[in-house]
């Protein structure tokens, strides 16, 4: 009394089935199946995981799938065949069927024509159901017609292998359907089988699936748009299977026999190598290690017996791996990319391998930094070691495409990913199925977690934003009902950020491949499934700082002619260390944040070792585990370093003891207890398994203390290594990214406008661009203005000369030299603008003055401009320059606005011949008729009167550049307030430090940044970060003097701050707020001359505030 | 002819299926079942779940009868005569 269904759709039949691979494993098994079928639309997505699903539960998996097949002539609609494999030929013939159905059509409307199945045959069965054409014929009562279609199967596929699928859905014409479809059986000359098309698991899961068929139309659920009209579309146990058939057993017979002939296994778990082409008759280990000798000779390493030792060992392993070609196909890759001029640099353990090193993969020295390749690759490991590249972002694309297309679809795709439903989105795409108003919607959305389907009425009730909603209780239950349902369902099939499969030949033959919304090629399997069926993979990451290093030198070479090779700098260049160490690092690859630079100044790093180190401690754990302060009291030599035992000295000796990076956990294992890398490896691995550690800790004492190590040490040895396991970090990861970092810092040492213009404009880093131009400035770093004739779409460079003395009386200056007269300038008339150098360096004082070249400000920051737009301007200008605005709207295609949006920015104040001033231009972008090339001119283009508008003043211009860029270019927000500041007694960012803790300071700044975050006491704080040209300040808002002061902090973009300065540990320090105002509220008070009533408010008198004008900025100390 | 009734009817079940139905204070004996299937839905609305069987009584008339399952009540449907 058995059954197999053989006509089953997953969650991977996008919004149509609803359960998981896993799911349906599990339950065929619960029933007793001895096998079961998935056959999802036109994919096999899950395959991986239902394979394994079963494998666990003890049920036999059959893979197939269910086709679109569309008929060449009308009706030209669609039908659906379905297809399992029954062994290795038919499995790939039914991939290489999908993959044509995927790449052959539009991307998302995967369909083959009958020959195309008919053509790859062999190795499958085919199931004719009321869904197929000839079944639809056959329903229809056209028995004949039904047979002549269906020929093609019949003579391609045989008796036995064309089946026909009789369902019994306990429809009201089932019993005639049935009847129809088995004349067309006998007919046909088919065998026929009961199926069921189960679409869920259990009756109770039927809404599931009419709320997943409208939101797939995106129609409302209603009767009109559900197909089903019962439940029975489940996974029924066979004796409810027999019972609908009970005359005739043979049908469920008959699905036993096809359970019978699928015999094919996925083979999951067997590792499937890459192929790499091979000289004739030479293994790929033996080609591995003559590039590896190659390598040395053109790495200029020694080669000595230390090398040789270290060499052999890898090759070894690698050949008892299996890996050799593996690591030449990565190679390769590697290679080519760098051959298209691209940078890309190797990170993760593969770092820590020395094969990787010659072979070009990596360009970290394994053996120089004392780096273990069982990290990276061990035959303990149960994970299949992947290798980790970055390019440069901008580039990323032209990678994927080179290795696709090197590569071809034999061997390489993309991995996938699936993007599944969070609860937040399935609300909103339900409650559209179930036609509810979108913003309520939203709102209620927004709500979840803190509402579910269990207490809605509760939560409409408890949050405040919910009270008051219009939706019906019934309706919102429903919602909530599905919507919890569909939590994890996948929703579309994605590109993974980074991953490429890389296999032999027999890619195509084992997945399916389908086309990428970009279009690139891409695997039916996702990172995991992806692993279990056996593939290596490389994982490309586009990294935007390569992108920034690569614009520098590109600019390096335009504007000198130098071409600077970022492989060949010194690594012990000391202006460059000079420059971590003042912690000057702003925009450098990892050593940026506020709390990195802090550490930097602690640790002062003076080689490259020590960017390592610097490196591997920046993270939560070693702070909060306060593994920082004995490392950098025992490198000042302030305390003696500390070995447990004499043993572990050589191990631990570059960090004074202290445990750091993984490679140490696995060296202190095996120096005490002797083990094997590989074995320590697999130990470390396994340290926060607390199921795992005492046979561990006990097999680790043991051993020791066969070597006869004291049983005191080896204990305390064992704590250390557990405690600081979980927060050591990989040091071949850290010394990989410490390579970035010091070219970062190089660079920016070196050539700060070349390098500044690059992280402008591919913003790698967490700071906003104006935090960045102001870091230009302060090194001395001229900003030029926006300019429709000479800004590129990117921030490039330019030579300028550079006029020495004071710049302070050309009006356009930045300062704090002239601070007073700045702020006045606001009312003052400006002078005219004089273009190119009229915004000059705020004052030489950077470290490393840079004054031949300057930034010119981006297109691409424009407010609105599209790359079209852009395109454009650098075309219509390549045939002349721009003479006026009249001539910029007739030559390009920009837009009213953005032109506006130009002409606000100053892009057009260097027309001088144009004869009119910003606010001409402005009035001319507005209002100027401007035909296209081509048309008849009119004449109020041709000889209008100029008017005489008034100069933009100082403020207008800042106020304009945030507008239209983001960015305060002219000079910084702040020196506006100068005066206002030194009446205020301020205490600069930059001066902070030397206050005591708890000593109350006045600061103030634009407001860059504000959080607030839930906090665990359940109180409200704000963090609001302020800049004010010397550097950041955090300032912490907690709830007491929120009433006060949140409305100020929210909605002004500069505030004063009044407050307690507290130390925070490694990330420096915090102003406790007491009161805060407005900034330019006070200036305007000042100027009225009642900055005093404006600080004291209408009501309260404010006593710190009083004493202000005493307060001195240098008391504090 | 058919014509079309929801009205509520006494069924008595024999072996699951249904033998005897009382009508309008009429008792109909079920010689022969023709049909059954389910029509089960509209969660988002009156969420419906009913099992109908096509029966033919005694005398040749042919009948749709359903079985309320939410409610726990037979109706009768339909009546070809």
């Amino acid at each position: 009394m058995s059954f197999v269904h053989l006509d089953v759709r997953s969650y991977f039949s996008l919004k149509e089935g609803a359960f998981a691979p896993e799911q349906l494993a599990e339950q065929a098994a619960g029933l007793g199946m001895p096998a079961v079928a998935m056959t999802d639309r036109d994919g096999l997505y899950g395959a991986a995981r239902f394979v394994s699903g079963c494998q666990r539960n003890g049920v036999k998996p059959i893979l197939g799938a269910s086709l679109t097949v569309r008929a060449p002539a009308p009706p030209p609609r669609d039908a659906h065949v379905v297809l399992v494999a029954e062994d290795d030929t038919g499995y790939a013939n039914l991939c290489r069927l999908l993959t044509d159905a995927q790449l052959l059509g539009e991307r998302g409307d995967p369909w083959v024509a009958v020959e195309q199945i008919c053509a790859h045959a062999a190795g499958m069965t085919v199931l004719l159901g009321p869904r197929s054409h000839p079944g639809r014929l056959a329903v229809a009562g056209r028995t004949d017609a039904a047979t002549r279609l269906a020929a093609p199967f019949r003579e391609a596929f045989g008796a036995d292998r064309c089946v026909v699928a009789v369902e019994h859905r306990l429809e009201a014409g089932s019993a005639a359907e049935i009847r129809t479809m088995l004349r067309f059986a006998e007919k046909l000359d088919a065998v026929a089988v009961a199926t069921n098309p189960v679409r869920y698991l259990t009756p109770d899961d039927a809404f599931l699936a009419d709320a997943l068929e409208c939101m797939r139309a995106i129609v409302p659920v209603a009767s009109s748009n559900v197909s089903r009209t019962n439940a029975e579309g489940w996974l029924k146990p066979p004796a409810e299977m027999r019972a609908l058939f009970t005359e005739r057993p043979d049908l469920c017979d008959a699905t036993l026999e096809v359970a019978e002939r699928c015999t094919f296994d996925l083979g999951l778990k067997q590792v499937h190598f890459p192929d790499f082409p091979i000289p004739g008759g030479r293994s790929a280990d033996a080609v591995l290690a003559e590039r590896c000798l190659r390598g040395v000779h053109e790495r200029g390493m020694k080669q000595d017996d230390r090398l040789r030792d270290r060499l052999h060992h890898e090759l070894s392993m690698i050949r008892q791996m299996g890996y050799a070609a593996y690591f030449l196909t990565v190679a390769e890759i590697v290679a080519d990319v760098k051959a298209m001029g691209i940078m890309a640099a190797c990170r993760g353990s593969a770092a820590g391998s020395l094969v990787c090193y010659l072979t070009g993969i990596s360009d970290v020295d394994a053996l120089r930094h004392d780096l273990a390749f069982e990290r990276f690759l061990n035959p303990m490991r149960d994970e299949l070691p992947d290798v980790d590249i970055d390019v440069e972002s901008a580039r990323r694309e032209d990678v994927y495409d080179m290795i696709l297309s090197r590569h071809g679809q034999e061997r390489a795709a993309c991995v996938a990913m699936i993007d599944t439903f969070r609860a937040r989105a399935a609300i909103r795409e339900v409650g559209k199925a179930l036609g509810l108003p979108e913003v309520e919607v939203g709102m209620v959305a927004k709500a979840f977690p803190h509402i579910s389907a269990r207490n809605i009425r509760d939560g409409l009730e408890r949050l405040p934003e919910l009270r008051g909603i219009n939706l019906p209780m019934r309706q919102l239950e429903l919602l909530f009902r599905v919507a919890e349902r569909l939590d994890g369902f996948p929703r579309h099939i994605a590109l993974h950020p980074c991953g490429i499969v890389l296999s032999s030949h027999d890619l195509a033959d084992r997945v399916p491949l389908e086309r990428s919304a970009n279009g690139h090629r891409m695997a039916q399997a996702d990172k995991d499934d992806v692993e279990e069926l056996g593939y290596l993979k490389l994982d490309i990451l586009g990294v935007r700082m390569l992108s920034s290093m690569r614009h520098a030198l590109d600019e390096i070479a335009r504007t000198t002619g130098e071409k600077v090779d970022l492989d060949r700098i010194a690594l012990d260049d000391r202006p460059t260390f000079d420059l971590i160490r003042a912690s000057d690092t702003l925009g450098c690859f990892q050593i940026e944040s506020p709390g990195q630079r802090e550490l930097l100044q602690k640790l002062q790093p003076d080689r490259w070792e020590d960017l390592i180190v610097d490196i591997s401690l920046f993270r939560p754990g070693p702070v909060k585990s306060d593994m920082i302060r004995p490392y950098i009291a025992r490198r000042m030599g302030l305390e003696r370093p500390i070995y447990i035992h004499p043993e572990l000295r050589p191990a631990l000796q570059e960090t004074f003891g202290v445990i750091v990076f993984h490679e140490q956990v696995m060296r202190t294992l095996a120096a005490l207890a002797g083990y094997e890398l590989t074995y320590a490896d697999h130990i470390r691995r396994h340290l926060d398994d607390g199921s795992m550690l005492p046979a561990l800790k006990a097999d680790f004492l043991a051993r020791a203390a066969e070597r006869d190590v004291d049983a005191a040490a080896a204990a305390k040895t064992w704590d250390a290594v557990v405690q600081f396991a979980s927060f050591g970090f990989c040091k071949a990861h850290a010394a990989a990214f410490a390579v970035p970092t010091y070219r970062s810092a190089w660079l920016k040492t070196h050539y700060p406008a070349h390098f500044i213009a690059g992280i402008l404009t591919y913003d790698p880093g967490m700071y906003p661009r104006r935090l960045l131009l102001d870091d230009a400035r302060r090194r001395g770093v001229p900003i030029l203005p926006l300019d429709v004739n000479r800004s590129e779409p990117e921030y490039v460079v330019e030579e300028v000369e550079v006029r020495s003395g004071s710049r302070c009386d050309d009006g356009a200056d930045a300062g704090e030299e002239c601070g007073p007269r700045v702020v006045d300038a606001a009312r003052a008339p400006a002078e005219p603008s004089e273009g190119e150098v009229s915004i000059a360096p705020t004052a030489q004082r950077g470290p490393h003055p840079d004054p031949g070249y300057a930034i010119r400000l981006a297109l691409q920051d424009v407010h609105g401009i599209s790359d079209a737009e852009i395109r454009s301007i650098l075309a219509a200008r390549a045939e002349r320059p721009f003479r006026d605005v009249g001539d910029f709207l007739r030559r390009t295609t920009v837009t009213r606005p953005v032109a506006e949006a130009l002409a606000h920015a100053g892009g057009f104040d260097a027309l001088t011949g144009s004869g009119t001033n910003r606010r001409g231009h402005l009035y001319d972008a507005i209002t100027v008729d401007a035909p296209r090339e081509g048309d008849q001119l009119t004449l109020a283009d041709a000889g209008a009167p100029v008017h005489r508008f008034p100069e933009y003043t100082d403020a207008e211009v800042v106020k304009a550049e945030l507008e239209v860029l983001g960015l305060d270019v002219t000079r910084h927000l702040v020196s506006f307030f100068e005066p206002l500041l030194v009446d205020l007694g301020v205490m600069r960012a930059k001066d902070l430090h030397r206050c005591r803790q708890d000593a109350w300071v006045m600061v103030a700044g634009v407001k860059i940044a504000s959080q607030t975050p839930a906090v665990r006491s359940g109180q409200r704080i704000i963090f609001v970060s302020l800049d004010d040209a010397t550097g950041p300040i955090e300032v912490t808002v907690f709830e007491s003097v929120q009433p006060k002061v949140a409305k100020t902090v929210f909605h002004a973009y500069a505030l004063a701050v009044w407050g307690q300065l507290r130390r925070t540990g490694v990330k420096g320090m915090s102003v406790t707020a007491e009161d805060v105002w407005d900034l330019t509220e006070l200036h305007r008070a000042r100027r009225d001359g009642r900055l005093r009533q404006a600080m004291s408010g209408p009501t309260e008198v404010h006593a710190p505030a009083r004493r202000l004008w005493h307060a001195s900025p240098g008391s504090a100390g | 002819m058919t014509k079309r009734f929801d009205e509520e009817v006494r069924v008595e079940r024999d072996a699951g299926m249904p033998s005897v139905f009382e009508w309008r204070g009429k008792r109909y004996q079920v010689v022969d079942v023709i049909g059954k299937w389910r029509i089960e839905g509209r969660w988002w609305a009156d969420g419906r779940d009913r099992e109908y069987w096509r029966v033919e009584a005694r005398g040749g008339a042919v009948w749709d009868l359903y079985f309320d399952r939410q409610h726990d009540r037979w109706h009768m449907e339909r009546l070809w005569d």
